[in-house]
C-alpha cells in the first residue's frame, strides 16, 4: 500500500495522510456497522424486509419514473401543440397586417408591428395570462423589436432562437426559466417567421408553462408518495410473513436447545394444520422419540450398574469367609508341606488382588451410580505428596527407580478432599514405577491462584500415539502380553480420572514410544471453580526442549 | 451474500434517486428544437411610392422655379413626414428653426407668378389660402378670403448641390397644383340620418400612400367620422379598425372592426347598413373584391355582391336622362332622349300650360313635378304620383311674389309623403311639400341674404346655395318638423368674382356659372365641393348671366379610375331667356330637338324652348 518511490515526496505525504485517514474512517465504519452487519447475519427476517424493501424499490422507482415521465411528455405536448396552433393563427394575422407594408422602409411599419403585437397580445388574454409577444426584425435595424408586454426579453428569446428564426427562417420552440417582474416563470418559448413583402420579421410567442409544471410536479409527488408508501407496505408484508414463518422455527430452535440440554419433555405447541404444524408435529414425534430411546438407555445402564455393585456386594460375603480361611491356612503354612504351603501363598496373593479388584469395582460403580461426594476440606498438598512418595518409596527402590520431588517451599493449600487426591497420586506415582524402566520418576507441584498442578514424569516405554486417552478407559493396559504381570486391577486410572472430574479438575496424560510418559492433575485451588489453565505444562519441559 | 446484495442495492438507489429526482418533469431549460420550416415570404407589389416624392436633389437652381415647383409639392403626402421632407430642403440652421405650426397642411393657391429680384435671395408668393388638409385627407375651406405674402429666402451651402431654403414661413404648405398632382380624390360615404342613402363624404388620398395601405387609410377616415359640414350619421360609437385591411387570399379581404361597430339589437340591420357603407367607400380600391368584415372576433359576413350599389342614389339614376324644356308654357320632351314619345310623367296633360320653369324628380315608386307658373304673380304648384300615372297640381302657398328654380331635394320610396323640395323666393329659401299646404321658410345663417339659387345633391343632404353672388355649401338637415340648413360654408372658385347658378355635377364636384374675375366674362366651370380645384367647362358666355342652370349628376360608378372624378355629360341652362345644352361648346336647344308633333295652335315663331331641366 506504501506509494511507489518514484512520486515527489510532496505527493507521497499528501498520499500518506489519505491513507491514513481512510483508514481512521474505514475502521469507524467498521464499527458503527458492526450491528447492523450482525443483525444481517442473524436475522432472516432482516434480509428479507431489506431485499423485499430494495426489489420493490427498484421496481417502484422505474415505474413512478416512467409514469411521471410520461405525464410530463404528454403535459408539454399538449401545451407545444396549443401554443404552435397559436403561434400559426398569429403568425397569418400578423403576416397579413404586414402585407400593406411594400416595403420595410415604409414609415407606417412600426406603428403597425407595435398595433399588431398589441393585437396579438389582447386577442390573448381571455384564455391564458402572463404570455409574452414579440415581434422583431433582426435583419432591419432600423425596426426596433416591440414586445408586449415590455419586459425584458434577453433570457427568454436567446440568441440562438434568433438565428433559427431569423437567418434560418424556421418555426422553433425553446423552453427557458427566467425572472420576469421578479418571478422566476418556466416558458415555451415559440418563435417563426413572419413573411412580409420586403422579407420576415420574426414573431416570438411565449406561453408560461405554469400549470403544466405544477401538475407535472403534482404528478411526480403523488408518484412519489404512493410509491413510498407502497414500499413500506411491502416491507411490512414481508416482515410480517417472515415472523409468521420465523416466530415457529426460532420456537423450534429453541425447544431443541432446551430438548439438548436434557429437558427431554419440551415439546412444541402444535397450532392448525399448515406446514409448520406438521413441522412442529414431526419435531414433537422426533423429541418422543428421543425421549423414549434415551430413558431405555439410561434404563439399562443404570441395570448394568446395580448389576455390577449387586456382583461386587453379593461377592464380598463368601469372600470374606474365604479370606478367613485362607488367612488360617496362610497362617499354618509351615506345617504343610512345601508345595501346599506354596499354594497357600498363592492363595492368599490371589485374594489380596480379587479384595483390591472388588474395591475399584465398587467404587466405580459408585461413581457410576453418582453417589460419589466431595468431601472438600482446605488441606496442604505437600505432604499427602511426600507421604505418597514415602508409602512406595520401598516399592521403588524394589525395582531401582529414584524418586525426585519438586514440589514448593511454601504450603500449597487448596480445598480437596485429601482422602481421593491421595488415591490419584498414589495411583500416578506406582504406574510410574511400575512403568518406570529403573529410571527416575520426577513428582512436580505448582500452584498459581486458581489452580494448582502436580505432573509425574517417567522415563520408560512411554505411550504410542492416541493411547494419552485410553489409558484412562477400564481394564485397559498397554501391551497385553504384560497382562497380570503387574499387580493393577486396571480400574486405577479410571477411578483417578473420575476423583479429578469429581473436583471439577483434570487428569491427564502425555507420552511418546521410548520418552516415557507424564500425567498431570489439576486443581482448583477452591472447590466449584472452573479451570481455565493449568501452571504446569501437560508436555514435560525436557521433551519441549527436545522437540524445539 | 451480504456482498452480493449491496452490490445490485447501490445502482439501484442511485438510480432510484436519479429518477426521482432529475428525469422526470417538465425541463428548466432546453436547447432551441426546429419545429418545422417558417413560413414562405411574399414578394413585394411594384409601387410608385418613390416616383410621387420630390426631392430637393433632383429641383431646380432657379429661386422661383425651386420654390414653385418643389419647395410647394414637397409637403404633399404623408402628412406626419411631412415636415421631415420639408426640412430636407433647408439647411441646417433652418431645418432647426423650422417649427411648423399646426399639424395640417395649409393648401394656398398662388395668385402671381412668385416673384424675386435678381441678386436678392428673397422669393415673395402672393397667395391666398383655400384650406387645410387634415391627416384624413379632409380638406376644409378657408373662412376668409385675403391675400397675403410669404417671403421664402433660399441660397446655396457651400459643398452642396442644388439650392436650399435658408428662411421658411412656419407653415407646411402646398399649393393647389401639388393638390392636383399628389392626391387622388377618394369619395367615403356615410349614412344619412334617415339611413335612406349614403351621402359622400370627399377625401384626398396622398398618391404617396402605397395601394396596400390605401383600404386601411380609408377605414380610419371612417372611423374618425364625416366631414363636419355634413349632416349623416356617424359610426357607432367606439368603432375601432383592428389591424389593417388585409388580402387574406385571392382578392378578399378582411376588415376587422371592435364590438362597438354593431349594436346590440338590430344587429342585422345595422350589419347591412354597415357593410354597404364599407363596400361603397373602398369599391373604387377594392373593384370586385370580396370583403370579410369581422366584428371583435366574430365573422359577421362575407360580401361580394353588388347588391350594395343601390344603396346610393346617384348609382341608381339612369344613365340617360329624361330631358325637358319648357316651350310655349308648356313642358315638352326633347327627342332622343329616354320616353321622348311620352308624354312628360305626373301632370295632367290639361294642367300643362303656362309654366314657366319647373323641376322633376323620381323614386323608385313615384314621380314628383314641382312647376312655377307666372301669372300676376309667381305660384308653385306640385304634384306626386306613383310611376305610370297621373295626379292634379297642388297649389303651394305663403310663398313671395317672384320665385327661382324649384329642386326636389328628398324623395321616397313607397309613398308619395315626406318628399322635401327646395326653391328661392323673395332672397329667401323655401321648403315645400309633394302636396297642398303652405311653404317654409328656412333660415338662413350665413352672410349674404339675397339667396338667388339652390341646387340639391342627389343625396338630397347637400345643398349648394348662390347667396348675394357667392357660392355656398351646406347640409340639408330634416331631422325636425321643417327641414334647416347646418352651418354653411363659403366656397371660392378660383377664377370667378361672382357666382350666378349652380348645379352638382358628380358627388364630388359642383357646376357653378359666373362672371371671370380676370375678364369679367360670363363662364360655366366645374369646382370641387370645396372649392380647391377647378377646371372649366364653357368658358366664354359672353357678358349676360346665366339664369339657371341644370345638371344631371355623373354616376359615380363612371369615374375616371386614375383621379377618381366623375364628369356629367348632362348640362343644360337657361341664358338670355333660351335653353342652351353645355356640350363641347354652348349649343342653343331649338324647336326642332322637341318630341312629339307641335300641338295645334303653336306660339308664335319667336317662342324658344327655356328652362331645360331633367328628370333626376
Amino acid at each position: 500500500m506504501r506509494a511507489p518511490a518514484w512520486l515527489p515526496l510532496p505527493v507521497r505525504r499528501v498520499l500518506r495522510v489519505a491513507r491514513r485517514s481512510w483508514r481512521v474512517v474505514a475502521v469507524r465504519l467498521e464499527r458503527y456497522t458492526a450491528p447492523v452487519r450482525r443483525s444481517w447475519r442473524r436475522s432472516l427476517q432482516v434480509r428479507v424486509v431489506t431485499l423485499t424493501l430494495l426489489a420493490s424499490s427498484l421496481l417502484v422507482g422505474t415505474f413512478g419514473w416512467f409514469v411521471a415521465a410520461q405525464s410530463a411528455k404528454i403535459l408539454l405536448n399538449r401545451a407545444q401543440d396549443e401554443v404552435s396552433a397559436s403561434l400559426e393563427r398569429k403568425v397569418v394575422w400578423a403576416s397579413q397586417q404586414l402585407t400593406v407594408h411594400p416595403q420595410a422602409y415604409d414609415p407606417e411599419l412600426p406603428a403597425t408591428i407595435s398595433e399588431t403585437v398589441n393585437e396579438l397580445y389582447d386577442g390573448d388574454q381571455a384564455g391564458d395570462s402572463g404570455t409574452v409577444v414579440s415581434i422583431r426584425a433582426q435583419h432591419y435595424p432600423e425596426l426596433e423589436p416591440q414586445t408586449v408586454p415590455a419586459v425584458d426579453t434577453g433570457q427568454l428569446i436567446t440568441p440562438a432562437m434568433i438565428r433559427s428564426v431569423a437567418d434560418d427562417a424556421q418555426v422553433a420552440q425553446q423552453i427557458r426559466t427566467v425572472g420576469i417582474n421578479g418571478r422566476q416563470t418556466k416558458f415555451l418559448v415559440y418563435g417563426s417567421p413572419v413573411p412580409a413583402k420586403f422579407g420576415h420579421v420574426e414573431l416570438y410567442y411565449a406561453v408560461p408553462l405554469t400549470t403544466e409544471d405544477r401538475a407535472a410536479n403534482q404528478i411526480r409527488t403523488t408518484v412519489l408518495v404512493t410509491g413510498l408508501a407502497l414500499v413500506i407496505l411491502l416491507g411490512v408484508v414481508a416482515g410480517l410473513v417472515t415472523r409468521l414463518v420465523v416466530t415457529p422455527v426460532r420456537v423450534a430452535a429453541r425447544t431443541a436447545q432446551r430438548l439438548s440440554a436434557g429437558l427431554l419433555d419440551q415439546r412444541m405447541k402444535v397450532e392448525g394444520e399448515d406446514d409448520l404444524a406438521l413441522l412442529a408435529a414431526a419435531f414433537n414425534q422426533m423429541a418422543a422419540n428421543l425421549q423414549r430411546q434415551i430413558v431405555r438407555l439410561e434404563e439399562m445402564s443404570r441395570l448394568q450398574r446395580r448389576f455390577t455393585s449387586d456382583v461386587s456386594h453379593e461377592l464380598r460375603t463368601p469372600l470374606t469367609t474365604v479370606r478367613m480361611a485362607a488367612d488360617l491356612i496362610f497362617s499354618e503354612r509351615e506345617e504343610f508341606d512345601p508345595a501346599v504351603a506354596r499354594s497357600a501363598e498363592l492363595l492368599q496373593a490371589e485374594l489380596d488382588r480379587f479384595e483390591d479388584l472388588l474395591t475399584d469395582l465398587l467404587e466405580i460403580s459408585r461413581f457410576d451410580a453418582g453417589f460419589a461426594a466431595l468431601d472438600a476440606e482446605h488441606t496442604d498438598l505437600v505432604p499427602i505428596v511426600r507421604r505418597v512418595a514415602d508409602r512406595l518409596t520401598g516399592l521403588a527402590e524394589r525395582v531401582g527407580v529414584e524418586l525426585e520431588l519438586h514440589l514448593p517451599d511454601s504450603p500449597v493449600i487448596a480445598e480437596v478432599d485429601p482422602r481421593r487426591v491421595e488415591r490419584v497420586l498414589r495411583n500416578l506415582v506406582g504406574n510410574a514405577v511400575e512403568h518406570g524402566e529403573a529410571r527416575p520418576v520426577q513428582i512436580t507441584m505448582a500452584t498459581d491462584d486458581a489452580a494448582v498442578a502436580i505432573t509425574v514424569r517417567d522415563h520408560g516405554i512411554g505411550l504410542k500415539a492416541g493411547e494419552e486417552r485410553l489409558v484412562f478407559n477400564r481394564f485397559w493396559r498397554a501391551d497385553p502380553s504384560r497382562a497380570r504381570q503387574t499387580g493393577g486391577t486396571g480400574l486405577g486410572l479410571s477411578i483417578s480420572a473420575e476423583d479429578a472430574r469429581l473436583h471439577g479438575g483434570w487428569l491427564e496424560a502425555w507420552g511418546a514410544p521410548g520418552e516415557g510418559a507424564q500425567f498431570r492433575l489439576t486443581l482448583p485451588v477452591r472447590a466449584g471453580d472452573r479451570l481455565v489453565a493449568a501452571p504446569l505444562p501437560l508436555i514435560p519441559l525436557d521433551r519441549t526442549a527436545e522437540v524445539s | 451474500m451480504r456482498r452480493r446484495s449491496s452490490a445490485i442495492a447501490l445502482p439501484a438507489v442511485v438510480a432510484l434517486v436519479a429518477m426521482l429526482t432529475g428525469a422526470c418533469g417538465i425541463p428548466d431549460d432546453t436547447g432551441v428544437t426546429v419545429a418545422g420550416p417558417g413560413p414562405s415570404t411574399g414578394t413585394s407589389s411594384n409601387d410608385a411610392h418613390g416616383g410621387t416624392e420630390v426631392t430637393r436633389e433632383s429641383a431646380s437652381i432657379d429661386p422661383v422655379l425651386f420654390v414653385q415647383n418643389y419647395y410647394l409639392k414637397a409637403a404633399a403626402g404623408d402628412l406626419d413626414s411631412a415636415a421631415a421632407r420639408l426640412r430636407k430642403f433647408m439647411t441646417k440652421e433652418a431645418a432647426r428653426q423650422f417649427k411648423p405650426s399646426g399639424n395640417e397642411l395649409s393648401v394656398i393657391r398662388l395668385v402671381d407668378k412668385p416673384l424675386n429680384t435678381p441678386g436678392s435671395d428673397v422669393v415673395e408668393l402672393t397667395y391666398e389660402r383655400v384650406g387645410t388638409l387634415d391627416k384624413f385627407g379632409l380638406l376644409e375651406p378657408a373662412t376668409e378670403t385675403r391675400q397675403d405674402t410669404y417671403k421664402i429666402k433660399v441660397g446655396h451651402v457651400a459643398g452642396e448641390n442644388g439650392l436650399f431654403v435658408t428662411e421658411a414661413p412656419p407653415a407646411l404648405l402646398i399649393d393647389d397644383r401639388a393638390l392636383n398632382d399628389f392626391y387622388e380624390e377618394q369619395t367615403i360615404y356615410f349614412w344619412n340620418t334617415d339611413y335612406t342613402w349614403l351621402v359622400p363624404d370627399v377625401r384626398y388620398m396622398p398618391l404617396a400612400v402605397p395601394t396596400e395601405q390605401r383600404p386601411t387609410t380609408v377605414l380610419n377616415w371612417l372611423v374618425n367620422g364625416p366631414a363636419p359640414w355634413l349632416s349623416v350619421s356617424d359610426l357607432a360609437d367606439g368603432t375601432t379598425l383592428i389591424g389593417k385591411v388585409v388580402e387574406v387570399s385571392d382578392n378578399k379581404y378582411r376588415i376587422t372592426l371592435s364590438t362597438q361597430a354593431l349594436p346590440a339589437t338590430e344587429t342585422a340591420e345595422a350589419l347591412d347598413r354597415l357593410r354597404r357603407q364599407l363596400q361603397w367607400s373602398l369599391r373604387p380600391l377594392l373593384p370586385d373584391a370580396e370583403l370579410v368584415l369581422t366584428v371583435g372576433h366574430q365573422d359577421a359576413g362575407s360580401y361580394s355582391d353588388e347588391d350594395y350599389l343601390n344603396s346610393n342614389r346617384v348609382a341608381r339614376m339612369p344613365a340617360e336622362p329624361e330631358q325637358f324644356v319648357v316651350y310655349g308654357g308648356r313642358i315638352r320632351r326633347l327627342s332622343e332622349t329616354p320616353s321622348a314619345v311620352s308624354q312628360p310623367p305626373v301632370l295632367e296633360p290639361e294642367e300643362n300650360k303656362g309654366i314657366r320653369s319647373a323641376a322633376m324628380s323620381a323614386s323608385v315608386t313615384h314621380n314628383f313635378a314641382a312647376v312655377v307658373s307666372h301669372g300676376k304673380a309667381d305660384s308653385l304648384r306640385v304634384a306626386a304620383a306613383p310611376t305610370g300615372s297621373r295626379a292634379a297640381l297642388q297649389p303651394v302657398g305663403d310663398l313671395p311674389g317672384t320665385l327661382g328654380e324649384p329642386a326636389w331635394a328628398i324623395t321616397r320610396n313607397g309613398s308619395a309623403g315626406g318628399a322635401i323640395g327646395l326653391i328661392t323666393g323673395g332672397g329667401k329659401l323655401y321648403s315645400f311639400a309633394p302636396g297642398k299646404g303652405a311653404a317654409h321658410q328656412i333660415p338662413w345663417t350665413g352672410q349674404g341674404t339675397n339667396i338667388t339659387a339652390v341646387a340639391v345633391a342627389p343625396d338630397g343632404r347637400r345643398v349648394a346655395l348662390v347667396v348675394d353672388g357667392k357660392l355656398y355649401r351646406a347640409a340639408l338637415n330634416t331631422s325636425g318638423d321643417t327641414p334647416s340648413l347646418g352651418t354653411p360654408q363659403q366656397i371660392r372658385p378660383a377664377d370667378l368674382r361672382s357666382v350666378s347658378a349652380v348645379g352638382f355635377n358628380s358627388e364630388g364636384w359642383l357646376t357653378v356659372a359666373g362672371v371671370r374675375s380676370a375678364d369679367k366674362r360670363v363662364t360655366i366651370v366645374d369646382v370641387s365641393i370645396d372649392g380647391a380645384l377647378q377646371s372649366g367647362r364653357l368658358s366664354d358666355l359672353g357678358d349676360k348671366p346665366v339664369d339657371s342652370l341644370s345638371v344631371y349628376p355623373a354616376n359615380p360608378m363612371e369615374s375616371n379610375p386614375s383621379s377618381g372624378r366623375a364628369y356629367t355629360r348632362f348640362v343644360s341652362y337657361s341664358f338670355d331667356g333660351k335653353a342652351w345644352e353645355a356640350l363641347s361648346r354652348p349649343t342653343l336647344i331649338g324647336v326642332d330637338r322637341l318630341a312629339g308633333p307641335n300641338p295645334s295652335g303653336s306660339p308664335a315663331g319667336n317662342t324658344v324652348p327655356t328652362a331645360p331641366f331633367y328628370l333626376d
